[in-house]
Parts: structure tokens; C-alpha cells; sequence
């Protein structure tokens, strides 16, 4: 679905400070009941991150560790079984999943006195058993599981998502009769930067030729399309030519403004695709 | 006596003003045009107040030069008197105001055989003159009063009288030289000759030249179109140049992806900013292409850069005039649909612009970089690498000389299609000549950019530098392939180019004693090339060539003496008298539209011209050109081994009678399919022994923690044999690929046995191409790819590989699956929302209906079924979380709600939980053992986290731990001693006194039924085994 900028900044707006929660969600659904459910997560979850990105310095000074630290000891220390780390989040407008890393990191430091890997930690915030401290275990599993913008579990439902847009595609350009090169194939190749499909025939979409598509199960705003248009699409462009992004999600409207230089947006598998006829072969 | 062209000293260049040396240089090859860019309207109404002055002062000085109006010399051609604008009345030509006709005429002789005998150094320079003359606007002083009394007073100094002081004799002069010179008129493009045939003086003072006129204007095609400004399009990335394989290391390879994308950042950059007003290219792109530099030169990587760079010039520039736009005939009827009828006003009025006077910069502008090409000059200058200069030096000499060796087929002589042969010939030429040009410039500008100057510099200097610069070998030896190209008559490929080259020289270098060598040929070259139609060279590519060297010694770093002066030393011009399938000066491969596409300065004679006359006309008529054919050339035998000699000869005999295109076919396929065998044998045999290894390496590995690289070794030895085959395979290719292309691209007439010997050699060739390749090759090939392979596999340390995937996606769904099982995505948010409850913090009345959770169960194995939209880390995260889910479950952590009897007594609406629990843990069981194809962690349900759930609960119920416990041996997902030491480090934790004696009495319980139930379990308890190929079975 794509959203004109005005209709983009009035959902914006409205989640200007809420929590990752999915109280938060809810509400979010019924004040935008036209929008589907997956666009408005989708925005959420990256206006949320803008935010934790504006404040994450802020979380991460030597004092502020200190304090949260402290605050969770002093808290499990009175009710070991109430949501001490989820609260404390909550409280100092911060991600659950990003504080459960803050005070993971700072226990393990004091126990082992050294500073921990970062492999160490994610993988113990993937697997809460792993904590050797029963209490902490369940509190950051708490914070993880009720995290809807961070964390393990989110990351993984991301990802899935992505796949599963993929194959759905695959199977869309299967069905069109199009013969591609997928991701993995041209990795095989040695290309340096792999679009999710390369058409080995361009064909033209809304009388623009691509060369190649790539998929994004995520809605398309400024801030992701910006970076998505430094660190890939161009790239892509760079290397293939002109090609299509499929924004599953939806975009706004207004960033589709390459189409002329050969980066065309939609949110869709388009409909108006005009293929190569091999007219010589009918002579 | 040379008539107009004085020697004058002073360059042009000086009348530009100095600066920095990098702006000025830039200013100084864009020459004084009077861009629209970057000025204001007021700043250029001022420049042209100014240019005004001077010319009218120029005019009135009797100091100037000795004719008047002054002539057309090299650092002032003007275009004085001649252009109209809106204030000025012109006089009216008149036939019967003609003074002394007689000298006019023998003038006009006089200066028509120095043009047509090429004593002119730029014979268009003089038809500009001419032009001028023609459509001058007339003196004020002496109009009609000169009379034939005053005129023989003067008689004895002839040369000293002023001829030309009227409008109408200026226009009777003209006239006459027009005529005398009405051959090369009429091969000018359409609009020109339009706007002459339609000149009311040349109708008034010649009908008889006006009549020719208008009927070469009615009969020609040459029509130049409106050229269209090329969008930006990228090099492709080809894996054989261009992938992993190509660089020294992994860092060179990930620099090197960057440097593409930061190169393409610079170029859109600079599209989108360039024509702004005060954008300047080195304040904001300078230091981050220096700073990309410093990380190519740490990289090695210069190289591949030159040669991207390279192709991008290439593909942005080569089309005309930088892929800007210059001017041009009406617009066909194609150019208007693509633009739409809303620019069409637009284009006209651009077409307009093009032709008022203000835009008129005579013809011969100083060497520039139009268009597209400033952003590559900028970019080097910017830059200022000597490494990157040196590699892109490098790979445009390469260019040049591929380019320049160009070959075209013949056409067969009874051809009924030789016209479409000949379009496609003329376009390849074409293509060919305009790129070479292209490379040539820059090659030009990168080797005498380390000596431009601002300023012509002093000649005294000179002497000293000629000596220093004269000890250094030229960087490509255009003496030599100059001389090549007038042997094998191919001038009109090479001149082009090497005049491009040359017209970027610094003042010091014409004087070297290579280049003067050079300049002389060139000289040499001009002099002879007469203009008439002639067996040896058409008429069109001599103009080509006449119009492109008087641009160069138009250039103003290229010495007026080098023209005068007596000391050419002659060399004598040996051609080749047979000609040969390589000479390309008899073929008529320029036309209009290439001539002007080459020197758009032509153009300035129809801007001259418009600004005198208006109007239209229509179309018609046609050019009718000939093909002229060639004989093959003759074939020198090559020494070969004994054996084979004879064979080689015959191969040799059989092409000489065959026509050239045969041999071409035949070579061309050989290369193809040899190449393609390659390819071939890389994608088949070879991944195939790639993937052979791949599970000789897989059980290796898991066997002992052995060294890699032995490993790795072992495998390929044991490839070795097989790898042999390849030779086997690459031949068996070639014999069945060759023929098949030969069939299908030689006439379907050609004779049987032709057509036999023909294929037999095209899959010898091939062979032999193949074979030598894969017979050096193959090992390595096979090692390395074996080692790529090993280390993602190593990476990756897992069974997911890809290849796995995709089986798993064709052997994974059920028979008759449709596919529209739930998303694995969806049911892994579902979970985590039925987790998010029961760890809470809920609402008080928050909960999960029974039947939901059922139904999640049920969807949970769908999805699992359908293997099509699952990829390894969904299914791990699924597993993990019905783990978790379980766990919570048993230790009685999810508040279920709408169990079915919905009773006030306590127990028995904790038995109706019970029983429900025990349901849905039945269903997570049978989804662990029948749905999943990874490992499920069900060891979790044992971890200090999960085990703390039940520890937490008041009131204890250890019946559902205890199915659990059951369950888990009865589904064959952890054996009896498994679950006993699980059981067993769990009680060497840290946990409350009762709870520990607890989980020992549990410990008990499950040890002792499991010992009563020993003859019922199952023998295959040690087998842990992914679930995987229970489901595959099943």
C-alpha cells in the first residue's frame, strides 16, 4: 500500500513516543483501522528505532550502566519474580531486549571481571538458559519475548518474513515465465553484490526497463529507503542497470522518484510487465 | 602566395585570462564559448557588448591586417559585419553595383584553386570566409561611389586596393568562389544547402549556381537528425573480470566493490549538480575522489579502476558531441513521439537557440571536453593520481590499437542484400571511429598534461625542453601507425583518431622530433588528398579527413609555421597498390551524418547562413552509393611441424577461395564453442566433483579435527583421475557444439563439402582452444573451487547448505500440498505472543483460550509440513519456542481460559486443566517427533531457567514434568540415560532445600518406572537422529 507523505507523518506522529509493547500495537490498530496490520508493525517497528538510535548514547554512558545495574539488583533483590528489567525499560523509554544486553553484559563483567564477547552475549539472549544466573535467565527472557522491535525473536521473525516474501516471488516470476538468476546462484558467480533476483532477460515494467528485482518485506520510509538506496539499489544499478523494488509493505509515495534513472518502487508483483518477443524466430 | 591564412604568432590562448592552473586549463579547452551556464544573462549581455566594440573597432582601424574585412587567419577568425541582428538594415545586394568584376573574378580563381589544391590550411575556415562575405550586411562608407576611374588610378597596386570595400562586390566574390567550389557545396547536409539554394543573393547574382543549388538541395538525403542526449547507463559487472577470482586478496575485492559504488555516488552526483550555478566539480567532489585514490593505491586495485573507468567513458561519451546536443535538421517524426508534443515546443525552441547568432563560435573552437567528457577530465585532473594515470594510459593505448584494426567483411559482389551489409559495416565503422576518438583525446590530454601551460609559454625556453623531452619514447608510437595506416590504406579510420590525439599537445611538442615527424605526415597527407571522386578514396571520407586535419592546425598549441614553412621534409607515401581486405579508404563508409557528428563546427556554416535567411522546405531525393568489393587477402603459410604442415596449408587453401566471411564464421565459431566447452565443463563435471567432495570433506571433518589443509589435499588427489575426463568431455563438446553453429550461420547453399570441411575445422579449433585451456587448468580449477567450497562449508558448520535446502523443498511437502499452510513467520509471532502471556506481565483477566492455543498446535504442524516457505533459522526458532512453550506448560505458567467444564470446584477444574495440558503437550510431542526436520532442544526443558518455572509454583505438581519425562522416551526424543543425567546435574544446582529433595524423589520415580518399563522401551533410544529422516520416511 503506498502512503503519500502526509498520510506517512500522521501515523509517525501518533507513535511519536510509545513503547514496543503489544498494548502499544493494539491501540496503533485501532486508531488506523484502514491500514493493514503487517504496514503499520512494519512503520512501528522503524520508528521505533529511529528513536532507540536518537537515544542510545544516552543508555550506554558508564553512569546510566551503573545505575540501571543497580536498580535491577536492588529490585530482584525485593521481588525476584516481578518484571524488575521489563519495568526498569519501560520506565527509561529504552528497548526491553537492548536493556536486558546492558545489564546481561554488565553481570557477566562483574563475575567473570573481564568484558564479555559479543558472540557470548547474543547467544545467551537467544538462549536465556544459557545465563548461569537463574533470575536473570527469567528476566531477560521476559524482556525478549515481550520486546516487539528487538531481540532475537524479532530478528528472527524479520528474517523469516524476508524469506518468505522471496520464495513468494520466485514462485510469482516462475509462474510469468521469467528466468532469473537467484542470490545464491550469482554469489556462486563471484558477484561482489547480489540483488535477490537477476532477470537473465530485462523485461519492461510500467514501460521502464529492469534488469533485476529486489524484494523487501518491510514498508519503504525516508529513512530505511535512503539507506537501502546507498548501501544496495544503487549498488545493484552500478553493476545490472535499471531494476524494480517490491516494498511488500508498502512506501511512501513520494521517495519513487528514480523511476527515470532506473530504480522504479511498487508494492506489488507488477502487472504491467512487457516481455522480449523473439519476432526473428517467426521469419 | 597563400590568399587569406597569414601567419600570425600570437595564440589564442592568450586572450584568455589566467587563473588557477587547474580552472584555467579547464577554461582554456572549453574555449571562449559564451556559455549560458554559470553566468548571468547581464554578464553575457555585457561580454557581447564588448565583443562588439572590438570587432568595430577592428573594422575601422586601418592598422589591423591588410584586407578588410579582415580575413578569416587563426586567432581572430571573425565574424564581423556578417551577423544580423534586429538593429541592422541590410543593404541590398545589387549585380549592377559591381565594381571591377575583372580583378574580382581572377581573385576568385586564384583563391578557388588554393582551396581545391588544399594550400589552405583549413579549406572550411575559408568557405566560413566566404560565407561571411556572402551574407555580409555592408559598409556605410564608399557604398556605391567607387567607380572604374578611381578603380584603375589604383590599378598598379592590385593588391593594395580595396576589393572588398562594398557589399556588393563582397558578394559577387563570393558567389564565384561558391561556385568553383559548388562540388564540396553540395555534399554539405541538407539544411545548408537548403538555406543557399534559398539565398536570394546567390539566386540574384547567379541564376545558373541557384538552379544547381536548388537541385542539389532537392535531391539530397543527407540529413543530419537531432542528436539526443544519452542517459547514464552503468558497466555491467562481468564475473570473469570482475569477481573474486581477479584480485589479490579479499580486502583488494571488498575495496574495490566499494570504489564501483563511490565512483557511480561521483557520477550521479555530478549529473544532477554540474549545471547549477556555482556548483564547482574540485571544491565538492576533489577530495573524495583523492581520498577514493589513496584507498586504490593501498589496494592495488588501479588497474580495475582504469579499466571501469574506461568502459564508463565509453559508454557515456562515445555517442556525438560528449552525449550532449548539439544542433541540428528538423527533428524526425521517431525523435517527437519519444519526447510527446508537451517538449516539443521545447525542442523547437532549443533548435531556435542553436541558431541565433550568440552561438556562433566559427569553425574552429579549440579542442574541448563536451558533455559527459568534462565530468572524466575533471575527474583526472581532480584526482591527480600519477598511478591512475599511468593504468588508464596504459588501458586506452590497449583500446586504441584493438580499435583501430578493425576489420570489415566484404560484401559478396552478387549480393541482392549487400545494402543491409553495407548499413551494418557503416555502423560498426562508425562506432569504431567515434570511440577511438573518444580514447584518443583523453589518451592525448592524460600524456601532455604533465606540460600544458597556461600561457603559451616563451619561445626561448623552447629549445631547452625540445632537448630534455626529446631523450623519452612516446607512449604510443602513432608515427608508426600513422604510416601503417596510409601503407594499408586505412587513413580514414586512423587520422581521425590520431588528430583527436594530437589536438591535446602542448605548445612544446609539435617541435619534438617525433611528433614534428608526425605533423609533417599529416601535412604531407592533406596535401595530397585532392577532393574528387576517385576509385581510391570517396569523396566523403577525403572530406572527412581535409575537414579534421584543418581543424588541427586550426588548434592553437599547433605552430603556424608547421604549415608555411618550406622544411617539411617529404616522405614518400608508399601505398599499397594491391588493395587488401584490410584497406577501408575505398570503401564510402562516411556520410553526412558521421562527417558532422566528427566536426560539428561544420554546422557553423548552416548558423551563419540561417542567421541571414529563414524558413523551410520539404524532403525528397536520395544519395545512390556503390559497394565496391575487394579481394581476399593473401595468406602467409605459417611453419609448422612436419606432420601437420600439410594440414595447416590445406586448412589455409581451402579459405583462400571461399569468401572472407567464411573464414570469419569459422574462426568466430571455434572461439565461441571453445569457449563456451570451458564454461561447460566448470558447470558440469566439475561442480559435480566439487560436490563429490563436498561429502567426502562433510564425513572427514566430523571424524577427527584434522588438518584442513591435508584434507584438502587428499580429496583433490583423489579428484585427480576424474578430472582427466574433462579433456575427454571438452572434446566430446566441441564435436557435437561446432557444426551445429557453423550450419546454422553459413549460407544454406553453401556445397556439402564446404560445408563438412568447414565444421571439421571450426571443431578442430575449437578443441584445440578447449583443450589447452582445461589440459593447464583444470587441476587448479578444481582445487580451488573444492576450497571455496570447503570454506563456506566450514563457515556455514552446519547441514544447511543450500543445495540441501532446495532438495528439501521438492522432497519436503506432502504430495498434494497447496501450499497455503500458515506462514512460519506468522506462527512464530503467534507463539511469541502466547509466551509474552505467560511470562508475563498480563492484565489480570488476561489469558489464552484453550481452543486457540489447540488450533496454534494444529497450524504449528502445517506449516511444518509445507517445507516450501521454511528456511533453516524459522524452523530452529520454532523449535526453540515450543521448547520454551512446553515448559511453561507444564509447570502450569499459561492461564488457559475457556476450558470446557466450566465447574466452581476446585479440584475438578484443576483435573480439566490437567487433562488439557497433557493434550496439548501429546500435540507439541508429536509435532517434535513427526513435523520437525532440525533437532528439537528439548534438553532445554531440563535447564535451570526452565526447571525454575516449576520451582517458583507454590504448590508443586510434578505429574505433568513427570509425562513430560515419559513422553519424551516414548517419542523417541531423549533416551532413559539421557533424561537421568540431565535429572542428575540438575540436583548439583543451586535450589531451596525442599525443592531439592523434591526433584531427587522425581529423579527416583522416573528411574525406577523406567526400569520396571525397560523390556517396553524402544532399542532405539541412542538414536538422535534429526527427526528429518523420520519425516522423510514417513
Amino acid at each position: 500500500m503506498k502512503l503519500s507523505k502526509a498520510q506517512y507523518d500522521e501515523i509517525a506522529q501518533f507513535l511519536g513516543h510509545v513503547q514496543p509493547t503489544r498494548q502499544s500495537l493494539r491501540k496503533l490498530k485501532e486508531r488506523f483501522p484502514s491500514q493493514s496490520q503487517s504496514t503499520l508493525l512494519s512503520i512501528f517497528s522503524q520508528e521505533y528505532q529511529k528513536q532507540i538510535k536518537r537515544t542510545h548514547a544516552k543508555h550506554h554512558t558508564a553512569e546510566a550502566i551503573k545505575t540501571y545495574y543497580q536498580r535491577y539488583l536492588n529490585g530482584v533483590m525485593k521481588n525476584a519474580a516481578a518484571p524488575v528489567l521489563l519495568e526498569l525499560a519501560n520506565e527509561v523509554d529504552f528497548a526491553p531486549s537492548l536493556m536486558a544486553r546492558i545489564v546481561l553484559e554488565r553481570f557477566l563483567q562483574e563475575q567473570e571481571g573481564t568484558i564479555p564477547s559479543k558472540t557470548l552475549i547474543n547467544s545467551m539472549l537467544r538462549d536465556s538458559s544459557q545465563i548461569p544466573d537463574g533470575v536473570l535467565a527469567n528476566q531477560v527472557y521476559q524482556c525478549t519475548v515481550n520486546d516487539c522491535c528487538y531481540g532475537p525473536l524479532v530478528d528472527c521473525i524479520k528474517h523469516a518474513i524476508g524469506h518468505e516474501h522471496e520464495v513468494l516471488l520466485r514462485e510469482m516470476l516462475l509462474e510469468k515465465n521469467l528466468s532469473f538468476l537467484a542470490e545464491e546462484q550469482l554469489r556462486a558467480k563471484g558477484y561482489d553484490k547480489t540483488p535477490d533476483f537477476i532477470l537473465e532477460v530485462p523485461v519492461a515494467v510500467e514501460g521502464h526497463i529492469i534488469h533485476w528485482i529486489e524484494s523487501k518485506a518491510s514498508f519503504g520510509d525516508e529513512c530505511s529507503h535512503q539507506a537501502y538506496l546507498h548501501d544496495q539499489f544503487w549498488s545493484y544499478w552500478n553493476r545490472f542497470g535499471p531494476g524494480l523494488v517490491i516494498y511488500w509493505y508498502g512506501f511512501i509515495e513520494e521517495l519513487d522518484c528514480h523511476r527515470e534513472r532506473g530504480i522504479l518502487l511498487k508494492d506489488c508483483f507488477p502487472t504491467d510487465i512487457v516481455t522480449l518477443r523473439h519476432s526473428m524466430a517467426q521469419h | 602566395m597563400c590568399f587569406t591564412s597569414t601567419p600570425v604568432s600570437q595564440s589564442s590562448a592568450a586572450r584568455f585570462p589566467s587563473g588557477t592552473s587547474l580552472e584555467t586549463f579547464a577554461a582554456i579547452q572549453e574555449g571562449n564559448v559564451t556559455s549560458i551556464t554559470g553566468s548571468s544573462l547581464q554578464e553575457e549581455r555585457e561580454m557581447l557588448k564588448k565583443e562588439r566594440c572590438k570587432l568595430l573597432h577592428q573594422t575601422s582601424s586601418p592598422a589591423g591586417l591588410s584586407l578588410d574585412p579582415s580575413t578569416p587567419t587563426k586567432p581572430n577568425y571573425s565574424w564581423n559585419g556578417s551577423l544580423i541582428t534586429d538593429s541592422q538594415v541590410v543593404t541590398c545586394a545589387d549585380l549592377s553595383k559591381v565594381s571591377c568584376k575583372k580583378q574580382l573574378e581572377q581573385l576568385a580563381q586564384l583563391y578557388s584553386t588554393c582551396i581545391a589544391e588544399n594550400l589552405v590550411p583549413n579549406i572550411f575556415l575559408e568557405l566560413f570566409f566566404v560565407l561571411q562575405l556572402l551574407t555580409s550586411k555592408g559598409t556605410t562608407s564608399l557604398e556605391d561611389g567607387e567607380n572604374d576611374l578611381e578603380f584603375n588610378q589604383g590599378c598598379k597596386d592590385a593588391i593594395e586596393r580595396q576589393h572588398f570595400r562594398n557589399v556588393h562586390n563582397c558578394v559577387y566574390f563570393a558567389v564565384q568562389v561558391l561556385d568553383c567550389q559548388f562540388e564540396i557545396i553540395s555534399h554539405l547536409e541538407r539544411g545548408t544547402l537548403k538555406l543557399l539554394a534559398e539565398n536570394e543573393r546567390i539566386a540574384s547574382f547567379s541564376p545558373g549556381l541557384h538552379a544547381r543549388l536548388m537541385k542539389a538541395y532537392e535531391s539530397s538525403t543527407a540529413k543530419v537528425s537531432l542528436l539526443l542526449p544519452s542517459s547514464v547507463q552503468s558497466v555491467s559487472f562481468q564475473p570473469e573480470t570482475d569477481n573474486r577470482s581477479n584480485f589479490p586478496s579479499d580486502r583488494a575485492f571488498h575495496i574495490f566493490k566499494k570504489q564501483r559504488d563511490i565512483f557511480y555516488e561521483l557520477l550521479r552526483e555530478w549529473e544532477d549538480n554540474h549545471e547549477k550555478p556555482g556548483w564547482d566539480f574540485e571544491r565538492v567532489l576533489g577530495n573524495r575522489i583523492r581520498a577514493m585514490m589513496n584507498h586504490l593505491t593501498a589496494a592495488y586495485n588501479h588497474s580495475h579502476f582504469a579499466r571501469l573507468f574506461q568502459k564508463q567513458l565509453i559508454q557515456m561519451c562515445k555517442g556525438p558531441i560528449g552525449g550532449g546536443t548539439s544542433w541540428g535538421d528538423a527533428p524526425d517524426q521517431d525523435v517527437l513521439n519519444m519526447l510527446g508534443s508537451d517538449n516539443l515546443s521545447r525542442l523547437k525552441r532549443l533548435q531556435e537557440r542553436f541558431v541565433v547568432p550568440q552561438s556562433i563560435r566559427g569553425p574552429c573552437p579549440p579542442p574541448a571536453f563536451p558533455g559527459c567528457q568534462q565530468f572524466f577530465r575533471d575527474f583526472i585532473l581532480s584526482a591527480g593520481s600519477y598511478q591512475f594515470n599511468q593504468h588508464l594510459m596504459d588501458s586506452l593505448c590497449l583500446k586504441i590499437l584493438e580499435l583501430d584494426g578493425l576489420t570489415l567483411v566484404e560484401h559478396e559482389p552478387s549480393d541482392g542484400e549487400a545494402d543491409m551489409d553495407e548499413q551494418d559495416e557503416k555502423k560498426r565503422f562508425t562506432v569504431a571511429l567515434m570511440t577511438l576518438r573518444l580514447l584518443a583525446k583523453f589518451l592525448g590530454f592524460l600524456v601532455f598534461l604533465p606540460y600544458q601551460t597556461v600561457e603559451p609559454p616563451s619561445r626561448d625556453l623552447q629549445e631547452s625542453a625540445v632537448a630534455l623531452r626529446n631523450q623519452t619514447l612516446p607512449v604510443l608510437d602513432v608515427l608508426k601507425l600513422l604510416r601503417q595506416s596510409i601503407l594499408n590504406r586505412r587513413t580514414i579510420l586512423t587520422v581521425p583518431w590520431i588528430v583527436e590525439f594530437l589536438s591535446l599537445v602542448d605548445h612544446f611538442a609539435p617541435f619534438l622530433d617525433y611528433y614534428w615527424r608526425v605533423f609533417s605526415l599529416l601535412l604531407q597527407l592533406y596535401r595530397c588528398l585532392v577532393l574528387s571522386e576517385d576509385k581510391e578514396m570517396s569523396f566523403l571520407n577525403k572530406l572527412l579527413i581535409l575537414a579534421v586535419l584543418g581543424w588541427l592546425f586550426q588548434v592553437p598549441s599547433v605552430p603556424e609555421e608547421l604549415f608555411f614553412t618550406s622544411e617539411v621534409k617529404q616522405e614518400g607515401l608508399m601505398r599499397d597498390t594491391m588493395t587488401s581486405a584490410q584497406a577501408l579508404d575505398s570503401v564510402p563508409l562516411v556520410d553526412q551524418q558521421l562527417l558532422y557528428t566528427c566536426c560539428p563546427f561544420l554546422g557553423e556554416l548552416r548558423k551563419l547562413l540561417a542567421s541571414f535567411v529563414a524558413g523551410s522546405g520539404a524532403k525528397n531525393g536520395g544519395f545512390i552509393r556503390k559497394i565496391t568489393p575487394t579481394a581476399a587477402e593473401s595468406l602467409a603459410p605459417k611453419p609448422s611441424v612436419t606432420q601437420q604442415k600439410l594440414q595447416v596449408e590445406l586448412e589455409q587453401a581451402f579459405f583462400h577461395n571461399q569468401p572472407p566471411s567464411l573464414r570469419r564464421t569459422v574462426e568466430f565459431v571455434a572461439e565461441r564453442v571453445g569457449s563456451n566447452c570451458v564454461k561447460h565443463i566448470k558447470a558440469t563435471l566439475v561442480a559435480e566433483l566439487v560436490k563429490r567432495a563436498e561429502v567426502m570433506l562433510q564425513d572427514k571433518v566430523k571424524e577427527e579435527d584434522a588438518n584442513h589443509s591435508k584434507l584438502l589435499d587428499e580429496v583433490c588427489a583423489q579428484l585427480d583421475e576424474e578430472g582427466a575426463q574433462a579433456l575427454h568431455k571438452g572434446r566430446e563438446f566441441c564435436r557435437l557444439k561446432g557444426p551445429e553453429a557453423v550450419r546454422v550461420l553459413l549460407p544454406e547453399e553453401t556445397a556439402a563439402a564446404v560445408l563438412n570441411s568447414a565444421e571439421d575445422i571450426a571443431v578442430g579449433l575449437a578443441t584445440e582452444k578447449a583443450c589447452t585451456w582445461l589440459s593447464t587448468n583444470i587441476t587448479a580449477l578444481i582445487k580451488r573451487e573444492v576450497r571455496t567450497t570447503f570454506n563456506r562449508m566450514l563457515r556455514v558448520q552446519g547441514p544447511s547448505l543450500p543445495s540441501e535446502d532446495a532438495q528439501g523443498e521438492r522432497k519436503g511437502c506432502p504430495p498434494d500440498c497447496q501450499h497455503h499452510a500458515p506462514f512460519p513467520s506468522q506462527i512464530i509471532n503467534e507463539i511469541k505472543d502466547v509466551l509474552c502471556i505467560a511470562v508475563g506481565p498480563r492484565d489480570e483477566d488476561e489469558g489464552i483460550l484453550y481452543v486457540q492455543l489447540e488450533c496454534l498446535l494444529k497450524r504449528l504442524s502445517q506449516t511444518l509440513q509445507c517445507r516450501k516457505f521454511m528456511c533453516p533459522t524459522s524452523e530452529q526458532q520454532l523449535a526453540r519456542c515450543t521448547v520454551e512453550l512446553a515448559s511453561l506448560l507444564v509447570s502450569d505458567r499459561v492461564p488457559i481460559q475457556g476450558l470446557k467444564p466450566q465447574t466452581q470446584k476446585k479440584p475438578e477444574r484443576q483435573r480439566g486443566k490437567k487433562n488439557a495440558v497433557y493434550s496439548l503437550l501429546k500435540s507439541l510431542l508429536l509435532v517434535w517427533k513427526e513435523d520437525f526436520w532440525t533437532p528439537v532442544p528439548v534438553q532445554l526443558m531440563f535447564s535451570r531457567k526452565n526447571v525454575g518455572y516449576i520451582a517458583e509454583v507454590e504448590q508443586r505438581e510434578w505429574d505433568l514434568f513427570l509425562f513430560m519425562l515419559h513422553g519424551l522416551v516414548d517419542h523417541g526424543l531423549m533416551g532413559n540415560a539421557e533424561i537421568e543425567s540431565c535429572l542428575h546435574s540438575l540436583q548439583e544446582l543451586l535450589w531451596s532445600s525442599d525443592f531439592l529433595e523434591e526433584l531427587e524423589t522425581i529423579s527416583r520415580i522416573f528411574i525406577s518406572e523406567y526400569h520396571v518399563a525397560e523390556p517396553r522401551t524402544r532399542p532405539c533410544e541412542l538414536v538422535r537422529q534429526p527427526r528429518g529422516t523420520v519425516a522423510a520416511q514417513s
